[in-house]
């Protein structure tokens, strides 16, 4: 039925799509092997110079280059197992639908395969979201939507594919014209609480953060990365940076070298002494896939659905996969004065024959001192007086680690300070356990809230001591107070010189280029808020605000009526009369008598068409051989038998160049 | 899917260009009251000449007769004169034993009805009944009129003594009625200088043989009328049953004369579609007859009212 | 003054604007297979309850969406003033020119035409122009040709749903018989004019006027006399009566089928027509007098093409 031509695909129209298709796997470049990105380029250059030099391509005419195809086909199915193992993963599928476009790219010969070609660009945009969602990536991903829809319009006319701005133009004519269906349809789609199926493995990528291990070189690696833990604003008051201690996971077993939990307990939370100010705060915690959340010691309310753990961590239930946000309160000046017997002597535990050297210095203090503070005084004077230095790049520690730090190299970053300052007391009989986290903040002045960033992760130590419950001491603070009181950035001023991604940020310390980022962030913040953190949770919350039960049932209704409501005043908009009423040959006359009206010979609404000819043909002779020829198309079309269009033209066009 | 004039119509202009020059030889000075008459006839119709006498009323009729090669029959009426009298009698016949027709004046091409009025209305509608149905009965026996069959009725100003004139309904049965006035100045000195009228009459050739004229008025109904100018002629129709001031609007039968009319006056201008222009041209003479206003105190000439209507009335 | 007149005219003719042409627009197979692929992106996008996916997805659905709005616009306003085709002979290709504007005030784009089999190439339309297709059919049978009911459809934007606008006009082709047969012209019956044979000089002498006889070529008449008013009048030449054939199709009853006959007809009206010979055409119920000319072929090529019920 349908008699549409074959349309032939011309350079430019092919151009169009290898231009698009090239955007779109650069999105993909960074998380895919090179081979992947380098071979699909080749086969987009091996189209283009069949376009333009005609390098055949591998049709049944050139039965080798056809079985060279196959061949390709083939070895890109057994690389890609190889490489990742399988087919079905994430990853490896998207690997295959990169390599396997460019292949589709060769045999593209007519308008369907063009198209499907198309839509599978659009399919491989979508995958890229699975890696990140940030704000340059979406984008990105627009201008790669103008150009795959840019492309489709070159093809839809072969003849304008050369006019690009054009075709852009209407491209994103399209899509602002879509927005207002997708605002709706993304804000009213029902959101399922689960996975429809199960997703592959490799599903999320790895998040970094802190684990629950420690051992020398974790908190250093995490340093070097700028990327945000999370984000928190407080709602009235808030603390000094030196005061914020976001409590992560508490550290007590070691074997000398590295540090891990204690026994899981199910004993409830020790009770909180609280005092001074109260802090009332939300988080906006990026994903870690670990089942605890951060907040800042010591929290007075928590979140729904979480709890405190024995060692005073707010526990999830279950690991964070998506960017979250909640809300706690908390008081800087808290004790906890509970603890049993097992836990102190879990946190009196050394390996026995480790560190020979910290132990008998420890011994010794415990002997010229029998109170506890004292030693903790002693321990901290040491690091405070010897030549000890904070530093991301310390020298390789050989042998024991803490004795090695203690007394050979001196250089070491929180976690060594952490490590030694806990064998010390606990060799001295001071129960102490480490404490890791987040410590301090970057302001943004732009949003009002703290940026925690991974290089923000630190690790202190509690202490207990007798009277007073677990006490907090951060031997980090002894070595370099400024670590503490004024962030990490202003305690490592070479850091930038070591460290690669925050190199930037640090040496070029302009006060716009700060606010810059300050208003990028808060931006960032806003977008994970509420766009990608939108979720079945907050679709429900905010259906609850308008007091609508939010079932699927009830958001499926009102997204079908919204869409139809704002389609219908959507097409009615874009299709508002711009018509003008009567036929093409009244109008063409019409014209024609405005434009003699004009040089003040009106037509009486009576006065027929030969009449007036006559009459503004002598009153203006010099046009009268127009009017007459005009007139004489025009009575012929209008009045002529026959449905033959020639006259209609001729008038239409005669009218448009008469000038009385 | 021919646009232009086709070459028949072009024939038919020209040769109705001829008959009209001709025709316009002998009564001088009335160009488009010729010109009308054609119209009326090529249109068949019939016409009704109302005016003074002795302003050529019979010579015009006569000379369409002459021109177009049609027999012709003259009536005079006048108030004795019986309906038998115009369209013939059935005389029992001894020799054979039956009533045989003689038919009457009636029966020929061109009838020349002279002043209608003066007739008693039984007779005048014999001759109308006859005109609207193209055909004579009596006695039971209907015989069909000549084709083409055309009268051309004469009545002078109705306000003279001892007529009847033509009540409205009949009226209606002329497809035109025209006046022909005093000649002008020129057309006066022409007429004064120039030879008698009835010799020329007598010498006029026929030009046009009555076959020729059947198949024109065939065409005649072929002439193209679209859509835009249906439009027009219902925007006319409907401005003078609607529009204050038009004591009776104008009836179907009324708009269906001024269609074809209009297709004959597009014919005598070579044309195979017609133009508004030609509905203006026809309408005083189609409508003057038919249309009143309701001021009867001044009695508005024909023209005027015909005027009136074509001036409200915009060309859509 | 005068733009309250033309305000007035204008008035006057939104009255009773002309209908509008129905315009129906309808994915086609790409479409469907783009919201297919849409539906897949969003299956994905709420397995991994992926948001930029949610998005991207619900662009591209409003996006198809709009494109059919876009299409819908794009034919709006286009119009068919009507088609014509000029006649042709048998085996010849009847091209008729279909003859499309544009009344809105934007351009269209992609258009195509299409009427039976017959598909135009790619064509757009200027705000307020107008465009003539051409589609040509091969004329197998005598007769008349009617063109087949036309549709404009256009794919865009996005080629992913195609619109279309249908229109039935009465527009035809006549196609006249082939002009065959190797039969010569038939014998004159005027033996003067079989003497001066068929040609017929302009320079023969100039022998007088005779009255006009419905039938008579216009181009004898005598039109010098006719503007002098002096009547309709043809010119006589000196070989007595212009030379003349009969072309009878009742003389050629011995040939093959009517077909065949119709065909030699037309190929005699051709011969006559270039040696300039007067000649009358008998197709025993219709009777062309004789005549000469373009539009005297015509009428003949005409009158053979509609003969009876064509085989």
């Amino acid at each position: 039925m349908t008699a549409t031509r074959r349309i032939e695909l011309t350079r430019p129209v092919v151009a169009w799509l290898a231009v698009s298709l090239l955007m779109v796997v650069l999105l993909h470049a960074r998380q895919q092997p090179l081979w992947v990105c380098g071979g699909f380029l080749a086969l987009v250059l091996w189209r283009i110079l069949h376009a333009w030099r005609g390098v055949p391509l591998p049709t049944r005419d050139h039965r080798m280059l056809w079985l060279l195809k196959h061949a390709l086909a083939i070895g890109i199915f057994w690389v890609v197992y190889r490489r990742f193992g399988g087919v079905i993963g994430r990853d490896a599928g998207i690997s295959l639908l990169i390599l396997l476009i460019g292949l589709k790219l060769l045999e593209m010969k007519s308008q369907r395969e063009f198209v499907l070609v198309a839509l599978l660009g659009f399919f491989l945009l979508v995958t890229a979201f699975f890696y990140s969602q940030s704000i340059p990536v979406a984008v990105y991903a627009l201008a790669c939507v103008a150009a795959l829809l840019g492309s489709m319009v070159a093809m839809a006319l072969p003849a304008r594919a050369r006019a690009v701005g054009a075709n852009l133009r209407l491209a994103g004519t399209l899509m602002l014209q879509a927005a207002p269906l997708m605002l709706i349809a993304f804000v009213l789609f029902p959101r399922p609480g689960s996975p429809l199926w199960t997703l592959p493995k490799d599903a999320r990528h790895a998040v970094s953060g802190l684990s629950e291990e420690m051992s020398p070189g974790e908190l250093t690696r995490l340093t070097m990365s700028d990327a945000v833990a999370f984000r928190a604003a407080f709602s009235t008051n808030r603390p000094s940076v030196a005061e914020m201690y976001w409590r992560g996971p508490v550290l007590v077993k070691t074997d000398g070298r590295t540090w891990t939990p204690g026994e899981p307990s199910d004993r409830p939370a020790p009770a909180i002494t609280a005092q001074g100010v109260r802090y009332s705060y939300s988080i906006t915690l990026e994903p870690t896939d670990r089942p605890w959340i951060y907040a800042l010691e010591h929290p007075s309310s928590l979140p729904r659905g979480t709890r405190l753990s024995r060692d005073l961590r707010v526990l999830s239930g279950r690991p964070i996969t998506d960017r979250i946000r909640y809300s706690a309160e908390s008081y800087t000046q808290a004790w906890v004065a509970e603890a049993d017997s097992e836990e102190l002597r879990a946190a009196l535990q050394l390996p026995p024959d480790a560190h020979p050297r910290a132990q008998a210095l420890a011994r010794q203090w415990r002997r010229e001192d029998r109170s506890d503070e004292g030693v903790v005084r002693r321990a901290l004077q040491r690091f405070r007086d010897e030549p000890f230095v904070y530093t991301l790049s310390p020298r390789e520690i050989h042998g024991d680690p803490v004795d090695g730090f203690l007394f050979g190299t001196r250089q070491g970053f929180c976690e060594h300070y952490a490590s030694a300052f806990t064998v010390l007391m606990r060799a001295a009989q001071i129960p102490a356990r480490i404490v890791t986290g987040y410590q301090g903040g970057e302001y943004n002045p732009v949003g009002d809230y703290y940026i925690v960033r991974q290089r923000d992760a630190h690790a202190w130590v509690e202490v207990w001591l007798g009277h007073r419950g677990w006490v907090r001491v951060d031997p980090t603070a002894a070595v370099a107070p400024a670590r503490v009181q004024r962030g990490i950035d202003q305690a490592l001023p070479g850091l930038g010189a070591t460290v690669g991604e925050a190199a930037a940020d640090l040496a070029v310390d302009f006060a716009a280029w700060r606010e810059l980022r300050y208003a990028y962030d808060a931006l960032n913040n806003r977008w994970n808020h509420w766009v990608i953190s939108y979720n079945a949770r907050r679709q429900s919350a905010m259906f609850d605000e308008f007091g609508l039960r939010a079932d699927w049932r009830a958001l499926a209704l009102l997204l079908g009526a919204a869409l139809l409501l704002a389609g219908t005043l959507l097409v009615a908009w874009s299709l508002r009369g711009r018509r003008v009423h009567g036929d093409a040959i009244a109008r063409a006359y019409r014209r024609f008598c405005t434009k003699l009206a004009r040089r003040g010979h009106p037509r009486a609404p009576h006065e027929g068409p030969m009449d007036y000819a006559r009459r503004v043909g002598a009153a203006l002779p010099a046009a009268a051989a127009d009017i007459a020829r005009i007139t004489g198309l025009y009575a012929r079309a209008r009045y002529g038998p026959g449905s033959s269009g020639a006259d209609a033209q001729a008038l239409r066009s005669a009218v448009r160049r008469f000038a009385p | 899917m021919t646009i232009l004039s086709s070459p028949n119509l072009l024939n038919d202009k020209t040769i109705l260009d001829t008959v009209i020059a001709t025709a316009g030889e002998v009564v001088v000075g009335k160009q488009h009251e010729i010109k009308l008459a054609f119209a009326c006839l090529l249109a068949r119709g019939h016409l009704l000449i109302e005016d003074l006498p002795g302003v050529g009323k019979t010579t015009l009729a006569h000379v369409l007769a002459r021109v177009l090669g049609l027999s012709f029959q003259r009536v005079q009426f006048t108030s004795d004169l019986l309906p038998g009298d115009i369209l013939g009698v059935s005389v029992y016949e001894k020799d054979t034993g039956r009533f045989s027709f003689h038919p009457g004046p009636i029966f020929a091409q061109l009838v020349l009805a002279d002043e209608v009025n003066r007739a008693t209305p039984r007779t005048q509608s014999a001759l109308l009944e006859a005109m609207e149905e193209q055909q004579v009965t009596v006695e039971g026996r209907t015989h069909t009129l000549p084709v083409p069959f055309f009268v051309v009725a004469t009545q002078n100003p109705s306000h003279q003594i001892g007529t009847f004139p033509l009540p409205e309904s009949q009226l209606d049965r002329f497809l035109m009625r025209i006046e022909l006035g005093y000649p002008d100045v020129s057309a006066e000195r022409t007429l004064l200088k120039g030879r008698d009228r009835r010799e020329m009459v007598a010498e006029i050739e026929p030009i046009l043989q009555p076959k020729a004229l059947f198949e024109m008025q065939q065409r005649v109904s072929e002439i193209h009328v679209s859509d835009a100018l249906i439009d027009y002629l219902q925007e006319l129709l409907n401005h003078s049953r609607r529009a204050p001031g038009f004591l009776a609007g104008l009836s179907p039968r009324a708009g269906l004369s001024l269609r074809s009319a209009a297709q004959a006056w597009a014919m005598l201008a070579g044309r195979s579609h017609v133009l508004p222009e030609d509905v203006q041209a026809v309408l005083p003479a189609v409508v003057g007859h038919r249309l009143r206003v309701r001021d009867r105190a001044h009695e508005a000439a024909p023209e005027d009212i015909a005027a009136r209507l074509l001036r409200e009335v915009a060309i859509p | 003054m005068a733009s309250a007149t033309a305000a007035g005219v204008r008035g006057r003719a939104e009255v009773s604007p002309p209908p509008r042409i129905a315009v129906r627009v309808l994915p086609n197979r790409y479409g469907w297979l783009m919201l297919l692929v849409l539906g897949v992106m969003l299956l994905g996008s709420i397995n991994y309850n992926n948001n930029l996916g949610y998005a991207l997805t619900f662009l591209l659905m409003g996006v198809w969406v709009m494109a059919h709005v876009h299409g819908y616009r794009n034919l709006r306003g286009i119009e068919v003033l009507g088609a014509r085709a000029t006649p042709v002979f048998v085996g010849e290709e009847a091209v008729f020119e279909v003859f499309v504007c544009n009344s809105s005030a934007r351009a269209s784009h992609g258009l195509a035409i299409s009427a039976g089999m017959v598909t135009t190439d790619m064509f757009e339309v200027a705000a307020g122009d107008s465009h003539t297709a051409r589609l040509s059919f091969p004329a197998q049978r005598r007769g008349v040709l009617p063109l087949p009911p036309v549709t404009i459809a256009s794919g865009f934007p996005l080629a992913i749903g195609t619109a279309r606008i249908g229109w039935r006009g009465e527009a035809s082709a006549t196609v006249y018989p082939h002009p065959a047969g190797a039969l010569p012209l038939p014998e004159t019956d005027d033996p003067a004019a079989a003497a001066a044979g068929y040609a017929l000089s302009g320079d023969t002498d100039f022998a007088g006027l005779r009255a006009y006889r419905t039938g008579d070529s216009l181009r004898q008449i005598a039109w010098k006399a006719l503007a002098r008013e002096r009547g309709l009048h043809v010119k006589r030449f000196a070989g007595g009566v212009a030379a003349q054939v009969e072309l009878r199709l009742r003389d050629l009853r011995f040939i093959g089928d009517p077909e065949t006959q119709l065909s030699q007809l037309a190929r005699w009206v051709m011969d006559a027509e270039r040696a300039g010979i007067s000649y009358s055409l008998d197709l025993d119920h219709v009777l062309l007098p004789a005549g000469v000319g373009e539009a005297h072929r015509e009428f003949c090529l005409q009158a053979l093409a509609h003969y009876g019920p064509p085989s």
